[in-house]
């Protein structure tokens, strides 16, 4: 699904040349739950990013099903991705002007569906997160746990392969960070790719496979979980 | 609670570190091990940081890596996990 050749990215602030990302070979397979560790500033958000489109390489090629997205303007991005990707944020990134049901409808807007079918499907991914009786409240009116919770169906209402999640359980205490974490599980087991930066070891270990990042190049890929309990 | 925060006193930073995590209704214990590392500023390859850790004991699972801004003279630590076996009891 995602494979990356060689990707090296720099940012330039007042003639300050900064590397953020050095030559990174990935390859990632539908299905996957891969979780992206390592210390702050070490490039987890930019690799995310260029994997979500949201950004270009510096240098080297991005491949996402097949097809080379490296050097794609930023309207063919948005075309591109959209219906393919969730974006899940630590800071959740709701409108706080609209609803729970509207926050979750704009993505379907976006993709022309209809109203009978946006209705039927936000409605079941209410019943899904278990906030249907939060459907005409505000993002401001919620916990962080159930707006990270909307921020997860708006992220998936499309249906999407592949959900990127940048530090998801960042801002919830550890009964919020779980229940997070379940379901994008269960998202997992039901087929959806995912891509999770986190600083928690505790739930890299949901992944598949744990990538630590340092000062921009893979560290190490931990694709086998470690056996966790011993008697 | 699925994780808890030990503040640690490390007395000089210098040496290595384990600890035994003893689970006294599951009789199960884990084990972690605190290994820190220094880094010059030219080691911007990673090479030898990643030959240290190839080359670690293969008990040892890397868990985590702690380590100051990009670039410079600095130390990092890296946390590991012993690898543990599943042991049913008879």
């Amino acid at each position: 699904m995602i494979r990356t050749e060689e990707i090296t990215k720099t940012f330039i602030n007042d003639e300050v040349e900064t590397t953020a990302l050095t030559r990174v070979n990935l390859a990632i397979d539908e299905g996957e739950f891969v979780a992206i560790m390592g210390p702050s500033g070490c490039g987890k958000t930019t690799l995310l990013n260029i994997l979500g489109m949201l950004d270009r390489p510096t240098k080297g090629r991005y491949w996402f099903d097949g097809k080379d997205v490296t050097n794609m303007s930023e309207i063919q991005r948005t075309k591109y991705r959209r219906g393919k990707m969730g974006f899940v944020f630590q800071s959740y990134n709701l409108i706080e002007e609209l609803t729970v049901y509207h926050n979750i409808e704009l993505p379907l807007l976006y993709m022309g569906i209809s109203a009978g079918e946006r209705k039927r499907r936000i409605t079941e991914m209410l019943d899904k997160i278990k906030l249907s009786h939060k459907r005409k409240s505000y993002s401001r009116q919620l916990s962080g746990g159930q707006q990270q919770r909307v921020a997860i169906a708006r992220a998936v209402i499309t249906n999407p392969r592949l959900i990127l999640a940048d530090e998801p359980t960042g801002n919830l205490d550890s009964v919020n960070g779980e229940e997070i974490m379940s379901l994008l599980t269960d998202l997992n087991n039901q087929g959806t790719t995912i891509v999770m930066v986190t600083h928690s070891p505790v739930h890299a270990d949901k992944a598949n496979r744990i990538i630590q990042l340092f000062d921009g190049y893979i560290l190490t890929e931990n694709i086998k979980k470690a056996l966790k309990t011993v008697s | 609670m699925k994780g808890i925060c030990i503040p640690l006193e490390v007395i000089n930073g210098e040496e290595r570190t384990e600890m035994e995590l003893k689970s006294v209704q599951n009789n199960s214990t884990q084990y972690f091990r605190l290994e820190p590392l220094y880094l010059e500023e030219n080691e911007n390859d990673g090479a030898r940081l990643k030959n240290y850790i190839n080359s670690y004991s293969k008990e040892w699972e890397l868990l985590q890596v702690f380590g100051g801004e990009t670039g410079g003279n600095r130390k990092i630590y890296l946390l590991y996990r012993k690898q543990m076996k599943i042991i049913k009891a008879s």
